[in-house]
């Protein structure tokens, strides 16, 4: 039977610390901490770089409205590494590919994606999935909180939750092995990842309590609006270097961090991209 | 020759019955000579009892047990019983072919199949007192067994009133149909109905059969007896069961079934489900999935049938009928995928025209001028791949799995905005 294509979001699927290593006829499985149990996955994103690693090795970035996936194509993956090869990012893509990972030492794993199939697609493809996905994760985040209710957790008492049998295998595998589950955390990316999907106007009335949380955010705001012009002004065509933004920042009143911070989220949303290391470049 | 274990408990019932008035010596000799004349041992059991000036109803009373009150384990249970129905079998053990008897028995409590390892003379409505039976348990059930150590007496039949076999009545919607299911009861509105001659042993027998439906979805039928029906019909019926072919439930029902009209509207839809759902029931006839297509796989596209049995040729060579001069025909093979389950889905023409907006004409003109048909296979594959598809059709199940054949294919536009703010509102 072939395996479904989950649909994770890259903060969730780059989470993943547990792997069910699969045998010569059996598929090897990456279990988040929301009980996907991925050995196939579907994902749609910006493809915001490429770059040839090693031989006959292609890696390549998608990002989504929560985070970034590595994509590794190789020989093995002929028309993959072909279709990334063609597209310029930055694009809007969807890859369909089986869960990998690296672990460089213990306790350690990366995950990325080798790729089966790519496809450049419409910015109504990434949209749908994005909402896709949400609904997905909040099937995982019901399933993990009411399994967390339960001692033990068990296959049985999930799928009486009406819950797929599929889901209440990975969840319990994700408590056995992550132990309390931080559910309010990726409650807050899914509400993150809906909301990247409404118009940008904040209209909504502000509580006072939340005021500073706002400020906050509007002077990160502000931060990340100033960083795209100086990016777009320093840019000549290969991107605009590192040193010297950080160096127009400073002397906009801006410290290091405040620009690296600003940096990473514009990078996160998919806004700006790395080219090549060390110069930066809006999509 | 009766086994001494076996012998002390009969012992043990007529003592019990005459109430310790003689000794078990006196008891198993007097048996002993009851069953060498050729005496069965209940009659046996009797005489010694009356004999001795006992009760017959208490050598019954300690072991004797209501139908509802077996359960599965039971080592020597008497149940006084009528035979609901009796069928029998040939079965081969060690070698050697023997003849057993199986059915239902009943009593006011309720019913259970039974199997006789023997022949007890077992005729339907017989009024029984089985002696000496054990019982099993199959899937979930408790069944009755007269083995060896087993014997029947045949009792006046108003000792237990006839029983009409009702079993488990199962009430269930035509969502719920699996293999296996029994004594269905079910309203549904007839969909389809056709007339079909069949040969049952050299004799010729109408069934009719169809599609039924209601507002969970559709499923096919077949009726062994002609009850009348329509297409449009409203009905209820009740005890039917179901049987799988090719993975797929239908719903059969023969004269022993009851079939009424009833006025209630029923709106046949076909049932949505997720690809999860689907491939963990098996399958089913009126189904709807919402997935994205993930494949494409080869053969879709423009292909060559062979005139004789369309089957598609390879090369303009049929596996059977060798080189022959290839009909087009334009069809899809592909995969859907929901996020829960991955299934193969197939098209043929007219949705595969509708899916590429041009007709096959055109496409025999474009395959023509680029000389070759991979282009619509490429055209094809550009329109579907990652596109969200509304399917529905049939299933069908063979080595590989479930197929759907999709009686219609709907590429879905949705608005991921105005989802976006639903969900939100929902979780904060």
């Amino acid at each position: 039977m072939r395996e479904t294509a989950w649909r994770v979001f890259a903060e969730e699927f780059n989470s993943a610390a547990y792997e069910i290593k699969g045998g010569e006829k059996q598929a090897s499985y990456v279990v988040t901490p929301l009980g996907a149990k991925i050995s196939r996955l579907f994902i749609v994103g910006v493809l915001t770089e490429k770059e040839n690693v090693g031989e006959n090795m292609l890696r390549a970035r998608v990002s989504d409205p929560t985070g970034v996936f590595t994509v590794y194509a190789g020989q093995y993956q002929p028309l993959a590494a072909q279709k990334l090869t063609e597209i310029e990012p930055p694009a809007f893509v969807a890859v369909i590919g089986k869960s990998r990972t690296y672990s460089p030492e213990e306790n350690i794993i990366y995950t990325s994606v080798r790729p089966e199939m790519v496809k450049e697609v419409d910015a109504d493809t990434r949209d749908s999935w994005v909402v896709e996905t949400c609904r997905h994760m909040r099937t995982r985040l019901n399933a993990v909180s009411e399994a967390l209710k339960m001692d033990p957790p068990t296959v049985e008492k999930l799928t009486a939750l009406d819950f797929d049998e599929n889901l209440a295998e990975g969840v319990v595998l994700a408590i056995e092995n992550y132990g309390k589950i931080d559910v309010e955390k990726y409650s807050g990316i899914l509400i993150e990842a809906l909301r990247y999907l409404l118009p940008g106007s904040e209209e909504e009335e502000a509580l006072p309590q939340k005021q500073e949380v706002i400020t906050e955010e509007k002077k990160e705001n502000e931060d990340e609006k100033k960083l795209i012009e100086m990016i777009e002004a320093l840019d000549s065509g290969k991107g605009a270097s590192w040193e010297k933004i950080l160096t127009k920042a400073e002397e906009n009143g801006m410290d290091k961090n405040r620009v690296e911070e600003a940096v990473n989220s514009l990078m996160d949303k998919g806004i700006v991209y790395e080219p090549i290391l060390g110069r930066l470049k809006k999509i | 020759m009766i086994e001494n274990s076996e012998l002390s408990r009969h012992v043990d019932d007529v003592l019990r019955a005459v109430g310790n008035k003689i000794t078990k010596e006196k008891i198993e000799k007097e048996l002993i000579d009851y069953l060498n004349k050729k005496v069965p041992m209940d009659i046996a059991k009797q005489s010694v009892v009356k004999k001795y000036g006992g009760d017959i109803c208490e050598l019954r009373a300690g072991v004797q047990k209501k139908i509802d009150e077996l359960k599965s384990g039971e080592k020597n249970a008497d149940i006084l019983c009528r035979v609901v129905s009796v069928n029998e079998r040939k079965v081969t053990v060690d070698n050697q072919e023997k003849k057993i008897f199986y059915g239902v028995v009943g009593d006011q409590t309720g019913t259970k199949p039974f199997t006789a390892w023997d022949d007890f003379n077992l005729n339907k409505n017989d009024v029984i007192m089985i002696h000496n039976a054990y019982t099993t348990e199959y899937q979930g059930v408790v069944k009755i067994n007269l083995g060896k150590g087993a014997s029947v007496t045949k009792e006046s039949p108003d000792m237990v009133p006839s029983i009409e076999y009702k079993g488990k009545l199962n009430e269930c919607r035509v969502a719920d149909f699996r293999e296996g299911l029994r004594n269905i009861s079910v309203k549904v509105k007839i969909v389809s109905i056709q007339e079909r001659k069949i040969n049952v042993k050299g004799t010729e027998k109408k069934i009719y059969s169809g599609v039924l439906g209601d507002e969970t979805g559709k499923a096919r039928f077949t009726s062994w007896h002609d009850f009348g029906l329509k297409e449009n019909d409203r009905i209820k019926i009740t005890g039917g069961y179901i049987k799988t072919n090719r993975g797929l439930p239908t719903l059969n029902f023969d004269e022993k079934a009851t079939v009424e009209k009833i006025e209630e509207e029923i709106n046949v839809t076909d049932r949505k489900t997720s690809i999860s759902e689907l491939t963990k029931t098996g399958g089913g006839f009126g189904v709807v999935v919402d997935g994205i297509i993930l494949d494409v796989k080869k053969g879709s596209g423009l292909i060559f049938r062979c005139p004789e049995c369309k089957r598609s040729l390879q090369k303009g060579v049929c596996v059977i009928h060798g080189k022959v001069e290839g009909v087009s025909d334009l069809r899809t093979k592909a995969v859907a995928d929901d996020g829960t389950g991955a299934l193969s889905i197939l098209f043929g023409r007219e949705i595969t025209e509708k899916i590429l907006g041009k007709s096959i004409e055109d496409c025999e003109k474009t395959a023509q001028e680029k000389m070759s048909t991979e282009t619509i296979t490429d055209e094809l594959t550009d329109k579907l791949l990652t596109k969200n598809l509304e399917i529905r059709g049939y299933t069908l199940k063979d080595d590989y799995g479930i197929t759907l054949i999709a009686s219609d294919a709907v590429l879905l536009k949705k608005n991921a905005k105005e989802e976006a703010e639903k969900m939100l509102e929902e979780l904060t």
